[in-house]
């Protein structure tokens, strides 16, 4: 089996994850935070120690800065709702994933808030730092409260200039979030060198964890209205949240297991070192670009940004994305066709009617593997004809 | 005698609220060589529910004070066994 959807989910994990997940289940599993004894006490020490590599490795001021979440929409939501009043005005990019799109459209039907939709200017020869910060300029308002960007595009390799919009946004007042789901533990994050108030990240993409974890990071002073309230063993006999995060956004009881799986996975990668995880993943993806490019009836997506990321978008003519996702399936092969839940980014990229097939190298992946992807995409290609 | 010797074998604690900033001051403590664990305080020592807290020696009573102050770690209160002072 050949695996490039390594932007839906990273697979294989490294062992070490699959691990201490067991061992969690196993040995350690109390729930962390309620209890007193020794599981449950075992239990948040591994917690806290998954926290502090978070913390650590994206640039948070503090270990409470760090709320875990089952999933990257999850805390896209939190985030949102979090932040956002009646009222407000809010900007997106043109990159974006519904899990940003869809909440943001919601508050505005619902009369909450109003919002834009700023160009980045994906695959234009005219993209530059500079003009995607001037789009988000002209579109903002007094009310604009807040600028939320995807970091990495999870349709081609498009990354967007955070630590630009970061700096801009800092020096207008406005509040930045970003989404992290393709650009943790593929690029170098620092919240605070890139005045991000909110990141929001997946456990089981490019942090090689298990699905099930996922978490926010908040800038310092960033206080945000809960998504959820409930038990969180602090303050228990008061009827309200406490206002001491994190504890303040994890209402009920965390993924342990998870949570635990997660640790070994950001371990995993900051061993390997995120630089030489990227080169992999993107001498690949050039080396796919090159081929797919040179294959007759093959339309490649955004070209501009081989060898800079982890992803190859394209389609054979006339074929529906999905239907070349099954073939290759059907040829041990797993990639992802349709529209990867991004239907601002497509329209932005201007793929058809069916979206495209997308693949995406991860730290496992192979030349050898491209290689063969290459041989069997040729061979399929003769029976789509 | 003095208050450290009579303090020597007294556990004294420092309640924090929350898990993770008591775990937070464990990190802080263990850091400057100070044993400490983390225990969930007696219901009686908060009128506001389950808190966290870190025990240590009391003789190491003002070295955790000054390491947690450093640290920025903010304390809600200070109890020897089951006294608030």
């Amino acid at each position: 089996m050949i695996y490039f959807d390594n932007a839906a989910t990273t697979f294989p994990k490294p062992a070490a994850v699959a691990e201490e997940v067991k061992k969690c289940m196993q040995s350690y599993g109390g729930n962390p935070g309620r209890g007193a004894h020794s599981l449950s006490l075992a239990a948040a020490k591994k917690v806290f120690e998954c926290r502090s590599e978070i913390a650590d490795m994206f640039g948070a001021s503090d270990t409470d800065r760090v709320f875990f979440t089952p999933n990257t929409t999850y805390g896209i939501n939190a985030v949102l709702k979090g932040l956002i009043r009646d009222g407000d005005h809010v900007l997106i990019s043109d990159m974006e994933h519904n899990a940003v799109w869809r909440p943001v459209h919601k508050m505005a039907a619902e009369g909450r808030i109003t919002y834009d939709v700023f160009p980045t200017l994906t695959c234009s020869a005219r993209q530059t730092p500079e003009r995607i910060c001037a789009n988000i300029s002209r579109l903002l308002r007094p009310n604009t409260r807040l600028v939320f960007c995807t970091h990495a595009s999870n349709i081609c390799s498009a990354v967007m200039p955070v630590t630009q919009i970061g700096e801009l946004c800092r020096r207008r007042g406005v509040l930045f979030a970003t989404d992290g789901a393709q650009a943790a533990g593929h690029e170098h994050i620092n919240i605070r060198e890139m005045n991000i108030d909110a990141l929001c990240i997946p456990g089981h993409k490019g942090l090689y964890g298990p699905q099930g974890s996922g978490a926010v990071v908040l800038g310092e002073g960033i206080i945000l209205d809960t998504l959820t309230e409930g038990g969180n063993g602090v303050d228990s006999l008061e009827p309200e949240m406490s206002l001491t995060a994190p504890e303040r956004y994890e209402a009920g009881t965390v993924s342990t297991p998870a949570i635990a799986g997660l640790c070994e996975g950001i371990r995993a990668v900051r061993h390997t070192g995120i630089d030489t995880i990227s080169q992999g993943e993107r001498q690949i993806c050039a080396r796919l670009y090159e081929m797919l490019g040179n294959m007759r009836g093959v339309r490649l997506y955004a070209p501009e940004y081989s060898g800079k990321g982890s992803i190859v978008l394209f389609n054979f003519d006339g074929i529906p994305s999905e239907r070349v996702a099954s073939l290759l399936d059907e040829n041990g092969v797993c990639v992802r066709g349709g529209y990867h839940c991004a239907a601002l980014a497509h329209k932005t990229l201007g793929t058809p009617e069916g979206g495209a097939v997308r693949l995406s190298a991860g730290m496992f992946t192979k030349q050898s593997e491209a290689d063969a992807l290459y041989r069997i995409l040729k061979r399929v290609s003769r029976d789509l004809k | 005698m003095t208050d450290r010797k009579r303090y020597q074998n007294t556990s004294c604690s420092a309640v924090m609220g929350t898990l993770t900033n008591a775990q937070k001051a464990q990190k802080a403590l263990a850091a400057a060589a100070i044993p400490s664990s983390v225990t969930k305080s007696e219901p009686a020592s908060s009128r506001r529910g389950c808190v966290w807290s870190v025990n240590f020696s009391c003789n190491q009573s003002e070295n955790v004070r000054s390491v947690l102050a450093s640290a920025g770690i903010n304390v809600r209160s200070w109890s020897m066994d089951n006294d608030i002072f």
